[in-house]
């Protein structure tokens, strides 16, 4: 492991990579009871086709999520009763372009960690149990089709995007699920469930050591490398600007989106998001003139936000939040994009955003879910997240003034809403 | 590493609880008001924290204040509230880096500032909020008001409160009722806001590297400008009933989902140790290694989600869950067996032990976030009870036994159960199963 010191943040990191390819980050904490291990897969939900030796391959949307419900099934039981027999709290998500595997415990360190590359290896499920995880996603489904930010998000993806994989559902759908079978999830394991494709990162007092044995002792050997992700890029106009939909709810609930620039790839991938980010606090952050008027005329409330999300290939901005007269706040949106293309972003606006944006980093360091996510995605970036410092103090007030004006533009956006009944 | 908690009094019926920890990259500082449950008061009270934050005398508008905030490097302020049991809780919470990351320094004492500022010090004072303040989070308070039906999971358990616990304070919703905000005006709001500062419970608390006493000094100083200060009103005692009639109610709503939601009281008068309550919560429903997610979920596959909760100083339980609306009396059938299995001792040592070990865990791993400690820590406080660590609870939940957990789910007695279900399914309130 090499060790890195991060003076101004007060941290230290572990680095080290075994000899199959996973890529290890321990971040010690000592004096913390809490360990919390974090195994992420470079795999998501819009990893629907792929290219393995040549051949392409597709699966049914909402795939990455099934398979990582179903890899927590072992020969010994669930892999969630062994954990909790251990006292370790196990979890795992599926974002657009990583599947995680985590637990956080306080004892029995590398037993833990034992089961969890374990199960994560081995696919263990059989046509009855994958028929039977079809009930309880599409409950998961049911769910997430009632809540209204949700489905605000799904419709201005499906309005945004034609080609690129960001417009399928990480969850899938009741139909898509009903099509998927042991193979298929075989498959996805075999093509993106190998070492050299996974970052496991641990933040907490363990001994670095041991925690290397351990994850050699219990990763598979070298594998294949991981199959080609074929998402698609996509810039261009929007598939349609304008999308609605009911609901039994009280008030409109709406997302603006514009599309980016698909990012640069590589270690330049973060930079650049965190300019996107910085870009959207001037333009819609709290601290904006934009949000001060919108507020102030009850064009908004408390639950509007806006931020970036770059992936591979496509990224979008977006605002969202409650309003009675959501045109009128993309109207006022794209209004303020054009005076700051024309003077640009206030400058003492920037350097206060830049101090507070710093802090916020900071903080989220206290937390560490947000450390170890930060870091794996870094890695599946080929960048280090710690030398966050430095990006911001890079981050030039001229080039995020241009990123305000080339993307929210009415060309590149969409807005979708959801109204009451 | 110091890990230290004291309890002092800084003015009459203000109290500060502090933790002295050099373990965060942050501090955090909250006030709360504490007030009983009130239906006439409860949007009154959840509306002067809005309508504060709106701007100080200093930092007059939204834009000001976010630029005191971004200049104490992105401290977060934000409003707080809260229900514990019967009263509610109301104030400001903010989080900011610590001093030593600063190259400054000054973060603690510029935020104390802040929230001083903040609490006693609104623009458009002495005399009268800001009126368009005032109205505009009126409004936003009524939307919120509103907006809950956004949440159906969340929506369904209000109902099951409101109509397992009808009049008693524990039904008020902490936003309010929107009826009470209809004729609130300004000046009115005002005044009880004054009212408050003079006559409310205040607990604060701060948590960071600070030595106590310096802590303790510079808060007390930033709440020099508080009225003179009566005696506070005292929190009365929860109310606790034992289960009447068993209700059951069906209501519809345009949902893809069924909710069923299930409440049972124990015995008002019979004890409920902590350690038993959350170990027995945390075998029947509490956890992903619980009877309820075992055979609900997982053996069943009937839902996605089932959790239970469970108020030991109300003496309640929920069970709440996400189904199928052909599947709702199924769900309910299968958690009633699941209590019926716990109470008969039915209890595997793998699912005790399990349990055991995810409460010991989550004992020891709550010392590792301030947030949490914050809330812990208020929450004890705002009842009268001693200030221990977490961890200190750990030796007693080691000595819960099966019958402990069979003993107390015998006497959760069945209240309520309710079916929120989508149109085109039979609405129905009848009595009894």
């Amino acid at each position: 492991m090499v060790r890195s010191d991060y003076p101004g943040l007060g941290e230290t990191v572990l680095r080290g990579e075994l000899e199959n390819g996973m890529r290890l980050i321990l971040v010690p904490k000592p004096g913390f009871s809490r360990v919390y291990a974090f195994l992420a897969v470079k795999y998501g939900g819009m990893d629907l086709r792929w290219d393995k030796n040549g051949e392409i391959f597709c699966a049914p949307e909402g795939t990455a999520h099934f398979l990582e419900h179903k890899m927590f099934e072992t020969d010994e039981g669930s892999a969630d009763l062994l954990l909790a027999a251990n006292g370790a709290q196990s979890n795992a998500f599926t974002d657009s372009d990583m599947t995680a595997y985590l637990f956080e415990c306080s004892d029995r360190f590398e037993e833990n960690l034992r089961i969890l590359l374990q199960f994560v290896a081995e696919p263990c499920f059989t046509q009855e149990s994958v028929r039977k995880e079809v009930g309880i996603i599409n409950q998961e489904i049911l769910m997430c089709e009632d809540e209204p930010y949700w489905r605000v998000n799904r419709n201005l993806m499906n309005s945004l995007f034609k080609e690129h994989a960001l417009r399928f559902s990480t969850i899938g759908t009741r139909e898509s699920i009903a099509q998927i079978t042991p193979e298929i999830l075989k498959s996805c394991h075999e093509a993106f469930y190998v070492p050299s494709n996974m970052v496991l990162c641990v933040v907490g007092d363990v001994d670095p050591e041991r925690f290397v044995s351990t994850a050699r002792d219990n990763s598979p050997g070298r594998g294949p490398r991981a199959a080609a992700h074929l998402h698609g890029r996509e810039a261009g106009p929007p598939v349609r600007p304008y999308i609605e939909e009911k609901m039994d709810i009280a008030r409109p609930v709406f997302m603006f989106g514009c599309k980016t620039e698909p990012p640069p790839t590589g270690e330049d991938f973060l930079p650049r998001s965190m300019l996107c980010d910085l870009a959207c606090d001037a333009l819609l952050g709290g601290s904006s003139p934009l949000y001060a008027r919108l507020y102030t005329r009850g064009l908004i409330n408390g639950s509007f936000e806006g931020s970036s999300e770059l992936f591979e290939g496509a990224g979008f901005v977006f605002a969202r939040g409650e309003s009675d007269e959501p045109e009128k706040v993309a109207e006022e949106i794209l209004r303020e994009a054009e005076r700051i293309a024309r003077d640009g972003i206030d400058e003492e606006l920037f350097k206060r955003l830049k101090r507070s944006s710093f802090g916020s980093r900071l903080k989220e360091l206290n937390a560490f879910e947000m450390t170890a996510w930060n870091l794996c995605d870094a890695s599946f970036h080929s960048a280090d997240y710690y030398r966050f410092p430095e990006w911001y103090e890079r981050i030039d007030i001229g080039e995020a003034s241009r990123f305000i004006a080339d993307t929210f533009t009415e060309e590149r956006s969409a807005l979708s809403v959801i109204r009451p009944l | 590493m110091l890990n230290d908690v004291t309890f002092s009094e800084l003015l009459p019926g203000v109290h500060l609880i502090c933790l002295h920890t050099d373990k965060f990259k942050t501090g955090c500082l909250s006030v709360s008001l504490l007030r009983h449950l009130r239906g006439e008061e409860a949007a009154k009270n959840a509306l002067i924290m809005p309508v504060l934050m709106r701007g100080t005398r200093r930092c007059p508008d939204m834009e000001r204040l976010s630029a005191a905030m971004d200049d104490l490097y992105g401290a977060g302020f934000g409003v707080l509230l809260r229900k514990r049991a019967e009263t509610q809780a109301f104030g400001i919470a903010a989080d900011f880096i610590d001093d030593r990351f600063a190259p400054e320094g000054g973060i603690l004492r510029g935020c104390a500032d802040l929230m001083s500022q903040l609490l006693l010090d609104p623009a458009g004072g002495p005399g009268a909020f800001v009126p368009e303040y005032f109205e505009s989070e009126r409004r936003n308070l009524l939307d919120a008001i509103a907006a809950r039906v956004n949440d159906k999971h969340a929506w369904a358990v209000r109902r099951l409160i409101e109509i397992m616990c009808p009049g008693e304070p524990y039904a008020i919703d902490k936003l309010g009722t929107a009826g009470s905000l209809e004729s609130l005006i300004s000046g009115d709001l005002y005044l009880h806001w004054r009212d408050m500062l003079s006559r409310g419970q205040m607990l604060l608390f701060y948590g960071g590297s600070a030595r106590p006493g310096d802590a303790a000094a510079m808060l007390k100083d930033s709440l020099s400008g508080l009225p003179q200060r009566t005696e506070p009103d005292a929190l009365p005692a929860i109310i606790r009933k034992s289960a009447g009639e068993t209700k059951l109610i069906r209501e519809n709503m345009d949902v893809a989902q069924g909710r069923l939601c299930i409440g049972w009281r124990f015995d008002p008068d019979a004890d409920i140790p902590y350690a038993a309550a959350v170990l027995f919560n945390a075998v029947f429903g509490g956890t992903s290694a619980s009877k309820l997610f075992m055979n609900v979920r997982e053996r069943l596959s009937l839902c996605y989600s089932v959790d239970s909760t469970l108020d030991r100083r109300k003496k309640l339980m929920f069970v709440t869950a996400g189904v199928e609306f052909s599947d709702l009396e199924r769900c309910r059938d299968e958690v009633f067996a699941q209590l019926r299995d716990c109470a008969q001792g039915k209890i595997e040592p793998c699912e005790l032990e399990s349990a055991r070990a995810c409460i010991v865990s989550a004992l020891k791993l709550s010392g590792d976030s301030l947030g949490s400690l914050e809330d812990y820590y208020t929450t004890r406080a705002l009842y009268g009870e001693s200030l221990e660590s977490p961890g200190s609870f750990i030796s007693s939940v080691m000595a819960v036994s099966k019958e402990d957990i069979a003993a107390l789910a015998e006497q959760a007695k069945l209240d309520t159960v309710y079916f929120l279900s989508g149109y085109g399914e039979e609405a129905e309130k009848d009595g009894p199963q």
